[in-house]
């Protein structure tokens, strides 16, 4: 992935961390010219995407983020392994609000992990 | 840490309930809780989220298994949103139609109550 990483994180499996998260990529973004609005957006599809990998039968293992400088922002999420089974109805309502608040949502296989690729712009961009 | 407050209230025959903080996969939790325990009691039940600063789809959740708890029991419940990026949230997910969303506590009343002005 080109860009410059500006962040990694590496969250411990506890949801209440999942706020560290979100506040470093907003605070990320609002450096970069992200309106309220875009920020907001970006804040809640990081934690939808954070939550899915916690949740999502990979309870137990840590949650990484890495937040790349694009342009805007590239926003990737992965757990420690891919869980198995079905997302909950929760999870999967997470997933759907992720996709549309970014302008691209991916999710990827490598090495035999998931990652959800979250990428998106300030409007003035 | 304590990140969402609930304040609870009977008021105007209805279960109020004020939100102040964040609704989310840690916290929804409580609030599930919260509504399950309302619900028992047979009172129609208003949520307020004016004061919520994040929400996100798991605190959603907690409302749509509230809202299907109490019409199960024969009640309801009615949500206040008053931010234009939770609304848009409850939309994306379409489920402006299900959840019984109003602008102000006095509409939820009057949603829960059947009153009219």
């Amino acid at each position: 992935m080109s860009g410059r990483t500006l962040v990694e994180l590496k969250v411990a499996p506890d949801a209440e961390l999942l706020r560290s998260a979100r506040l470093v990529v907003s605070s990320l973004a609002a450096d970069r010219g992200f309106s309220l609005e875009e920020i907001e957006d970006l804040k809640l599809a990081v934690q939808e995407a954070c939550a899915s990998r916690l949740l999502f039968g990979l309870a137990g293992t840590a949650v990484h983020v890495t937040v790349i400088d694009e342009g805007g922002l590239t926003v990737e999420v992965f757990g420690d392994r891919s869980g198995s089974g079905e997302p909950d109805e929760d999870a999967a309502m997470g997933l759907v609000l992720a996709e549309a608040l970014v302008d691209e949502f991916t999710v990827r296989e490598e090495d035999g992990i998931e990652r959800i690729v979250l990428r998106k712009a300030p409007a003035g961009a | 840490m304590n990140r969402l407050e609930i304040v609870i209230r009977t008021e105007n025959g209805a279960c109020v309930m004020r939100l102040t903080g964040e609704l989310d996969v840690a916290t929804a939790p409580s609030l599930r809780d919260e509504i399950t325990a309302a619900v028992a009691k047979g009172e129609p039940i208003l949520v307020s989220l004016e004061k919520v600063e994040f929400l996100d789809s798991r605190g959603i959740g907690a409302l749509v298994a509230g809202t299907r708890q109490a019409r199960d029991a024969g009640t309801d419940v009615a949500v206040v949103i008053v931010s234009a990026s939770q609304q848009h949230s409850i939309e994306v997910l379409k489920l402006d139609t299900f959840l019984t969303v109003c602008a102000s506590e006095e509409e939820a009343l009057r949603a829960l109550t059947g009153a009219t002005e």
